[in-house]
């Protein structure tokens, strides 16, 4: 399946106070003006769609039958309804929320008097991609994806096999995922069952038996625990995002600094790659910022 | 992908809804709609959305009294916008190079800021419409033709 972009950039008119935006598929092939320009800006958004579906309901003067401009909508109704096949909208491109409000997001059919009506045609059964938009295949399943990428990456038997049942613990929660989640205690036993296959990959089936090889998993207990009591605090809202990440990557440091007082060092270098007293942290404030911006 | 980094203030309405699940649920509710809803399906169309909107920009606990007044209000912006179907039709017959009634409709957001006013603070208001300071306004990037719609 293709991809859909949305794009922005300040629109010409009363002093760039609201963004224009169209719409391009993935490959850059094709591209909707949406009653404006379609070259420039920034990508603002993109989601899997078809683009054989998005030309259709963008019709052939590209402006999603937005028929007539600031009455049914404008370029941001007309963006969001090209952008229906992939499921995002261009919320984000400035004085979008003034559009919406004014507009709906996706444009007001009605006219009046039998002028400026403006049908949303859907086009539901229309699937596929336009040639131009089609992007490279993927292999057809992530087993051969690992397969490939271990050719490329020119990564061991053993790793492959790593990869292979890690692919197999998640899609034995799968079906639990999609039905109604995993609760605590299963998602602790999931974590686990993962460290100790990782465990066992890295240091050699056995050793997680040994006695440091339990307490290492002790504290690889602990820190899940402290973990999950951290993410429920932030799903209930009690913190916010900064402190979430700052808690996250002492908690990530802390767990880094025990392993190391109870595994040899050649084990720790072997399980994370790092020598000890090189602790990696991997929450981003930027980022989470990014993924949770309403928090 | 840069729009997702500003967080918003906490207006004490309780949690909003997340950006990912706004579009969702808008999609959700538009996806398989006929082309062209009947007035009553539009009117009820209008009021999800709003609320959708209230519920990502202003926070899922908004009160209900408050509700109702901004879907009074957007009740009067829909008529409104409807009289700019005439302004829509001089500007083609006197051949005017732009591609709408931008003057009116600029008006008309401005307008309906304006009486949104009326029921949110300020801090409410620029969450809500996103506004940083600013005049409300629409984009108009297309240049001056007289060949539109």
């Amino acid at each position: 399946m293709g991809t859909l972009v949305a794009w922005h950039y300040p629109a010409v008119l009363f002093a760039k106070l609201a963004d224009h935006t169209y719409v391009a598929c993935g490959t850059g092939g094709k591209a909707w003006s949406c009653w404006g320009g379609k070259t420039g800006g920034t990508p603002l958004r993109r989601g899997p769609g078809s683009t054989l579906r998005a030309d259709a309901i963008a019709e052939p003067n590209e402006r999603a039958n937005i028929k007539c401009y600031l009455v049914n909508g404008v370029c941001h109704q007309a963006a969001n309804r090209i952008l229906l096949p992939a499921g995002i909208t261009v919320r984000g491109a400035k004085g979008y929320w003034v559009s919406e409000a004014l507009y709906g997001p996706y444009g007001r059919e009605r006219g009046f008097l039998g002028f400026c009506k403006a049908p949303f045609h859907q086009h539901p059964g229309v699937t596929g991609d336009l040639p131009e938009c089609k992007e490279p295949a993927a292999p057809p399943d992530e087993e051969q994806a690992v397969a490939v990428r271990e050719a490329e990456e020119g990564e061991s038997r053993e790793m492959a096999d790593y990869l292979s049942r890690a692919r197999s613990l998640y899609r034995e929660v799968e079906p639990m995922v999609v039905a109604e989640g995993l609760d605590t205690a299963e998602a602790r036993t999931f974590q686990m069952r993962l460290f100790d296959l990782l465990a066992d990959f890295r240091l050699g089936e056995g050793y997680m038996t040994s006695s440091d090889g339990q307490t290492a998993r002790e504290v690889r207990g602990d820190f899940e625990a402290r973990r999950e009591a951290l993410e429920e605090a932030f799903f209930r809202h009690e913190i916010g995002v900064d402190e979430f990440v700052d808690e996250y990557n002492r908690l990530m440091e802390e767990y880094q600094d025990r392993t190391a007082e109870v595994l040899p060092e050649e084990r720790y270098q072997a399980l994370f790659a790092l020598p000890p007293g090189e602790p990696v942290v991997l929450g981003d404030p930027e980022v989470a910022r990014a993924a949770y911006p309403d928090r | 992908m840069i729009d997702e980094r500003r967080s918003l203030p906490d207006l004490g309405h309780g949690p909003r809804l997340s950006g990912e699940e706004y579009d969702r649920r808008v999609v959700r509710l538009h996806e398989g709609r006929p082309p062209m809803p009947g007035r009553g399906e539009d009117r009820e169309l209008r009021r999800a959305e709003l609320d959708l909107a209230i519920d990502h920009r202003l926070g899922r606990d908004f009160p209900a009294d408050r509700r109702e007044r901004l879907w009074q209000v957007m009740q009067d912006v829909e008529r409104r916008r409807l009289r700019l179907i005439g302004k829509h039709l001089i500007g083609r017959l006197v051949r005017r190079r732009r591609p709408g009634p931008v003057r009116s409709a600029h008006r008309l957001a401005g307008w309906m800021v304006d009486r949104c006013a009326e029921v949110l603070d300020a801090q409410e208001l620029e969450s809500f419409f996103e506004l940083a300071g600013e005049e409300p306004a629409l984009p108009v990037d297309v240049e001056p033709t007289d060949s539109r719609s």
